[in-house]
């Protein structure tokens, strides 16, 4: 049993092995890390191959790729187009990015009525902070309208008015924003 | 076919067969541009992944020098302004900051902080190298600066707590003179050294000195040098806080820096603020700015810019963009062009999207109009636009202007609510921020609607603005039926003032989006789309509106019954039926035949002639084409538009941005393809164009494929008329650095880099904002680097590379060239992390051919390996291998990729696949060793296939192959010199020689013969291995050996244990702790794995296996413990296993040792 743990020890992993073995020959004062002193030791040398491999990777111009590559891996491959040929707004309320947020499936409408950060599903980036603003000052708004509507409808509890008012807003909901559903489920908003 | 001829029709020519016409265009051509058609955007100079501040020019204009803490200390670097790379100045190993050039540029002055942690003043020779310091410990040196006659200042302090001043010293030393004895901050002096700017600081607190606890003065002051006058304040009449003064070289402006808002939200807008760059012209008589000079805004808020530089030629600025601190340059005149009249800013400003770009021409055209009247509006319009983006400091400030001039009535009333308006989100901001509780931010929006509600009515005259104003406060404030009522006092269709239609808009969306009032929206869009105070773009932007908020959310089947449901009834000129029938062509994009659509939209189009309907037309019927994935569509769309946009229109930049991008997106299509005619002439069209460099070099690429070399002709005759284009030169480097030779003679490639790069700088010159210079100038300074190891040639292609990245953000494109380019030259230098990170943003790419990929697998999987990520390399490995194995083409390339992934899946543990892939590579090894390197990589693969059999339990296989590398490295005196990585190239030094070589061959193949059971053979092996350092110890006495001797005297040991013989494993266990320890004391190392591997193995065979102790055994049991004790008080991952069975062992001795752990152990008998 001793000779299998002293077996295990001293002989543990051959890679390891050769790079510790390396690292500790080298004759004049020049520091290599384990990874380089074994490859300087054991891999074979290509120069020809290596250098023709560099150049295939380097161009002065760029890469031609089609439309249909790029579109393959989810990159735009038209430059600044979708910058370009965004529509020119008067004013951006809140209102506006939190569509965008939701088209982005960066929010979702909660089951309760509120809007709710989505990080794990969002597309493209977002400044956390601003969303978190925005997010605080349409949930307020919210609770507000909820609180004005209520009084305006006597008899009516705030679940119900809270119900109602969600049932409009949804009508609303860009396609394909996420929606929590009344078992805190989220799916996409269905259009078709 | 179909839309080929479309195009034909609309260009006027069939791309594909066009030959190369002289430059004219036609009128319609965006080619035929205005000098200066679009805002000037700053032009980064430095680049880096750290950052690079305090930009200053050298006097002649031609360098310039900043600070970069790229190597975690701050460090003055240089850079050519020429296309050059930075480089360090000089190496303090210490911070060093705040550059600043001579007049005469022989010397450079900078703050030091390498003997003295409060700064010293020092002075660097530029000829000479020589530093010289000329403070000292006794005083605190904060900023320095130059006097026309040579002689510099110093702004220092001389004790904690004790005020600033600002000293003037000579360059040969001596003591200092004061010149303002009051605490100030950059100090600026004018260049005929009559002035002096600076800004005061004093302190907060009485007991603490201004360097912890300053408050800034709201102004700037001016003090004569020439004579004894009192120092004047200057405040420029703009918002917020005012810093960073520099006079211009001609003595005519003053920059500066104004913070305009509290973006660090820290309460307080000072210097951690988001910085605009200004200017002021200055009086000749007083040397003051001139009395009504308006200040001249030079930078765009979306870009926090300080530390103005006006250098000869240009002004550099630090600015902090898009994640990064950078230096930049800017025309001396600023972003907004100087030839700009108020048609043109006006006509801009219809269009323009960014907030703070419509901020900035805003200012501008305020500024240049002469109209009193005139200028009254631009300044409500602006300071409603600044309440509109959030700029909340400058609306104050421009409300507040607008209340001065106000004349009694309801003028005054709408600057007061507009006021009040403008506090309220202030105050909401706060609120939101955490800064304002809920409590008193409610208080004082009731406080502040009190107020509002007598403004509302002035004198019988209602003032809409307060309306609209005190709604927004009580929607704020939660009194939504109070701010619904306030808002249907006003009539938004009836209000005449643009600026109040759109707020009023505004409040209707906020309003009904919030309480679900649809009808009542779409109601007020309708109105809003034919509004008479509105111009055709906000008009068409509310029919826009309208249309979204019908068909947002709808289902598709519905949408078209919606739409022309909506169309019933209009007036079919109006803005909004025209919107509504586009949309409703365009929703046959969804399932229908996309060239029914194109018809469909192109009847629109014509039958439009307005440039505000076209426009809209076509961007959304691009944008809907290309979300429906019919691009022919989109690409119709966008050559249309474009080539039908006035020269002198502001939608140019717009249309020649997008037809780049669209037909450029085809012509690479087509050339990708192997299309080449095709995509010839679609390049060609973007040249004639848009005169993108992107597009000439598709172009000159797509000629070349079709085997025509006729390019330096039909250039020159493009060009013959306009010398001073840099377009041919360009091509020409371009060309080049095409053909630059991977082989051949070195010199010659030399020469042809460096005659490419003289023909780029031109080119880099006149187009510094283009990514194509910078991927050029980065790909020439690489190719020099791989060919001549020139490491400043490196700096600068990496420099080039970060900023084509940074310029071509959303060119894939280019993007794809510059990560691949960028990620092979860090890998080169063996930055493995920097490498990585862009070649996995590039692989995430697709590649345009097999070798490109090839080339970024070799170099990600190395960079793996070298990260210790062995699993990922060894993968990435089988990729490239899999990939030269796929294609026939790259069989030459199959040797160093067996070798690769062979060598990584070793390391990876993956012995039988290491094992398995050097066999197959041996016969291609074989057939090469016909010459030195050709044997010695024979040798080398009998090394590393022997460990990999060594790994994969097959010993008797591993000896052979490890005897024959033995054997080959035995005696040799060097090995053969290592093959330059290009040709030309210095060969670079090899790491190891033959014995190194020999010693691990000789160890391996000692540990195959054990692990064979030829232990007697092992054991002469682990002896000439021992006798092989020795004999080196002796020679280079090298700590390494003796820790080799100690492992080898180790494995000796085990050896004669397995041989029983108890006598020799004690007596070389012994000599092996000797050396272990040995090594530990010359190198510091406590415990070295040598020394707790004897220790234990010693234990072992005591406790375990009745080796009886004897009186060299006496502190066994005390090293165990110690050791122990060590490793718990030092742990890490590598040595727990060890830490585990050292305590196991010290409790088992101490057990077995009542007499205690000191004690020498009695054992109880028994044979090894």
């Amino acid at each position: 049993m001793i000779r299998v743990a002293f077996h295990r020890f001293a002989w543990a992993g051959m890679a390891l092995a050769l790079a510790a073995t390396g690292c500790i020959t080298i004759p004049s004062v020049v520091v290599v890390d384990r990874k380089t002193a074994l490859e300087s030791m054991v891999a074979g040398e290509y120069p020809a191959q290596e250098a023709a491999s560099t150049r295939d990777g380097m161009s002065p111009g760029p890469t031609a790729l089609s439309r249909g590559t790029l579109l393959a891996v989810g990159a735009e491959s038209r430059a600044g187009f979708d910058g370009l040929t965004e529509p020119w707004t008067v004013f951006t309320t809140d209102a506006d990015v939190v569509d965008e947020l939701l088209g982005q499936r960066c929010l979702g409408e909660g089951r309760d009525g509120a809007l709710i950060e989505r990080r794990d599903t969002c597309l493209g980036r977002v400044d956390s902070a601003v969303v978190a603003t925005l997010l605080q000052r349409q949930n307020r708004a919210r609770e507000q309208v909820w609180r004005w509507l209520g009084q305006a409808s006597p008899g009516r509890g705030e679940a119900e008015v809270r119900a109602a008012w969600r049932a409009t807003r949804l009508a609303e909901v860009p396609c394909g924003a996420p929606v929590q559903a009344a078992d805190g489920r989220w799916e996409g908003k269905a259009c078709d | 076919m179909r839309l080929s001829l479309a195009i034909v029709a609309i260009l006027g020519a069939l791309p594909a067969t066009l030959p190369l016409p002289a430059r004219a265009g036609s009128p319609a051509s965006p080619a035929d541009a205005s000098p200066e058609p679009g805002l000037r955007l700053p032009v980064r100079i430095t680049a880096g992944s750290a950052n690079q501040f305090l930009g200053v020019p050298s006097p002649d204009g031609q360098r310039l020098y900043f600070a970069s803490d790229q190597r975690s200390t701050t460090e003055i670097h240089l850079q050519d302004l020429d296309g050059g790379g930075p480089r360090l100045l000089f190496d303090l190993q210490a911070d060093a900051t705040w550059p600043r050039p001579s007049p005469d540029g022989r010397r450079l002055l900078y703050l030091s902080f390498r003997d003295d942690a409060t700064g010293d003043a020092c002075l660097y020779d530029l000829e000479s190298g020589d530093h010289r310091c000329v403070t000292g410990p006794g005083t605190a040196d904060v900023q320095a600066m130059w006097f026309p006659d040579g002689r510099f200042g110093v702004v220092q302090r001389d004790s904690l707590h004790g005020d600033f001043r600002l000293v003037r010293y000579g360059v040969d030393g001596g003591a200092g003179t004061v010149v303002v004895d009051r605490s100030l901050s950059t100090p600026a002096v004018s260049p005929d050294g009559s002035m002096l700017a600076y800004l005061p600081l004093a302190r907060a607190q009485a007991g603490v000195g201004v360097t912890f606890d300053p408050r800034t003065a709201s102004s700037l002051e001016f003090q004569r040098l020439d004579r004894k006058e009192p120092a004047r304040p200057f405040s420029p009449d703009l918002p917020g806080a005012t810093g960073f003064p520099a006079f211009s070289a001609d003595g005519k402006w003053l920059y500066f820096t104004q913070y305009r808002n509290d973006t660090s939200s820290d309460g307080s807008i000072d210097a951690s603020d988001h910085g605009v760059v200004f200017r002021v012209s200055l009086d000749a008589d007083s040397g003051m700015p001139s009395t009504g000079a308006v200040p001249q805004q030079l930078t765009s808020a979306a870009w926090s810019c300080q530390y103005p530089s006006p250098g000869r030629d240009f002004l550099f600025v630090t600015c902090s963009h898009e994640g990064s601190l950078d230096v930049y340059r800017l025309p001396l005149d600023g972003s907004v062009p100087p030839g700009w009249g108020l048609d043109r800013l006006d006509a801009r400003l219809r269009h323009a999207r960014d907030p703070w770009e419509r901020l900035m021409l805003m200012a501008t055209a305020l500024r240049k109009d002469p109209d009193p009247a005139s200028r009254h509006r631009r300044l409500r319009s602006l300071a409603f636009a600044e309440a509109d983006a959030g700029d909340l400091l400058s609306a104050n400030h421009h409300a507040r202007s607008l209340r001065k001039a106000a004349r009694p009535g309801s003028e005054t009333s709408e600057a007061d609510a507009l006021l009040e308006l403008v506090e309220h989100r202030r105050d909401e901001q706060r609120f939101l921020r955490g800064a304002m509780p809920e409590a008193r931010f409610l208080s004082l929006a009731r406080s502040r609607a009190d107020r509002m509600r007598p403004l509302a009515e002035s004198a019988g005259t209602p003032v809409p603005l307060a309306r609209l104003a005190l709604s927004e406060i009580l929607d704020s404030a939660g009194d939504e039926a109070a701010a619904r009522r306030a808002f249907d006092t006003v009539d938004p269709v009836s209000l005449e003032d643009p600026d109040l239609v759109r707020l009023a808009a505004r409040r209707a969306v906020d309003l009904f989006r919030a309480d679900g009032s649809r009808g009542r929206l779409r109601e007020l869009y309708a109105s809003l789309s034919r509004h008479p105070a509105l111009e055709a773009p906000d008009r068409l932007a509310f029919a826009g509106r309208q249309v979204e908020d019908l068909l947002r959310g709808l289902p598709a089947a519905r949408r078209i019954p919606v739409l022309e449901e909506a169309r019933k009834g209009l007036d079919p000129g109006s803005d909004l039926a025209f919107r509504l029938d586009l949309d409703r062509r365009l929703q046959g994009l969804a399932g229908g035949d996309p060239e029914e659509v194109r018809k469909a939209v192109l009847e629109l189009y014509r039958e439009n002639k307005d440039p505000d309907r076209r426009r809209v037309l076509a961007l959304a019927t691009a944008r809907r084409a290309a979300a429906a994935d019919a691009e022919p569509v989109t690409y119709d769309f966008v050559n249309t538009w474009a080539s039908g946009v006035r020269a002198d229109s502001t939608d140019r930049e717009t249309a020649k941005a997008l037809y780049r991008a669209v037909v450029l997106d085809r012509a690479w299509g087509d050339f990708a393809d192997g299309n080449f005619p095709d995509a010839r002439g679609r390049f060609h069209e973007v040249t004639l164009q848009t005169g993108a460099l992107e597009a000439h070099e598709g172009f000159v690429q797509a000629r070349l494929a079709e085997g025509k070399d006729d390019l330096d002709t039909l250039y020159a005759k493009r060009f013959q008329g306009d010398p001073d284009d840099p377009t041919p030169a360009f091509v020409r480097a371009f060309r080049i650095a095409l053909d630059l030779p991977v082989g051949g003679d070195p010199e010659k490639a030399l020469a042809s880099l460096r005659q490419a790069e003289e023909w780029a700088r031109p080119a880099a010159r006149a187009r510094p904002n283009d990514w194509e210079i910078h991927l050029l100038r980065g790909f020439l300074a690489h190719a020099r680097h791989l060919r001549t190891g020139d490491a400043q040639a490196a700096v600068t292609a990496s420099s080039a590379y970060t900023l084509a990245l940074d310029l071509a953000r959303d060119s894939p494109r280019a993007r794809a060239a510059v990560l691949l380019e960028s990620g092979l030259l860090h890998a080169s230098l063996g930055n493995a992390a920097a490498s990585l990170r862009l070649l996995d943003e590039r692989v995430r790419l697709p590649f345009a051919t097999p070798a490109a990929e090839l080339s970024l697998r070799v170099a990600r999987a190395r960079c793996l390996f070298l990260s210790d990520r062995d699993a990922e390399a060894a993968d990435e490995a089988d990729r490239a291998l899999a990939l030269v194995e796929s294609r026939p083409a790259m069989a030459a390339h199959l040797p160093p990729a067996l070798d690769r992934a062979a060598l990584l899946a070793l390391v990876a543990g993956r012995a039988a696949r290491a094992a398995d892939l050097y066999a197959r590579l041996r016969p291609h090894v074989e057939a090469t060793a016909s010459t030195p390197v050709g044997a010695l990589n024979l040798a080398r693969l009998d090394l590393s296939s022997g460990a990999a059999m060594l790994a994969d339990a097959r010993p008797a296989q591993a000896i052979d192959a490890l005897a024959r590398a033995r054997q080959y490295f035995h005696g040799r005196k060097a090995l053969p010199p290592a093959p330059p990585a290009f040709p030309g190239r210095a060969a670079s030094p090899r790491l190891f020689d033959p014995v190194d070589l020999e010693i691990l061959a000789t160890s391996l193949e000692a540990r195959a013969l054990q692990d064979a059971g030829r232990l007697q053979d092992a054991a002469r092996r682990v002896d000439e291995e021992a006798e092989l350092r020795r004999q080196r110890l002796e020679r280079l006495d090298l700590d390494e050996d003796l820790l080799g001797l100690a492992e080898a005297g180790w494995r000796r040991a085990e050896l004669a244990w397995r041989a029983k013989d108890p006598d020799g494993f004690r007596k070389r266990a012994a000599a092996a702790l000797a050396r272990a320890r040995e090594y530990g004391r010359r190198t510091g190392t406590p415990f070295p794995n040598a020394e707790t591997r004897v220790l234990q193995g010693r234990a072992a065979a005591i406790l375990l296996l009745g080796l009886p102790a004897q009186p060299p055994d006496a502190t066994l049991g005390r090293d165990l413990a110690r050791a122990h004790a060590f490793l718990s008080a030092h742990r890490t991952p590598a040595r727990e296993a060890d830490r585990f069975r050292l305590g196991v062992l010290a409790s088992l001795w101490q057990l077995g040792n009542p007499e205690g752990i000191d004690a020498p152990r009695h054992a109880p008998g028994g044979k090894p």
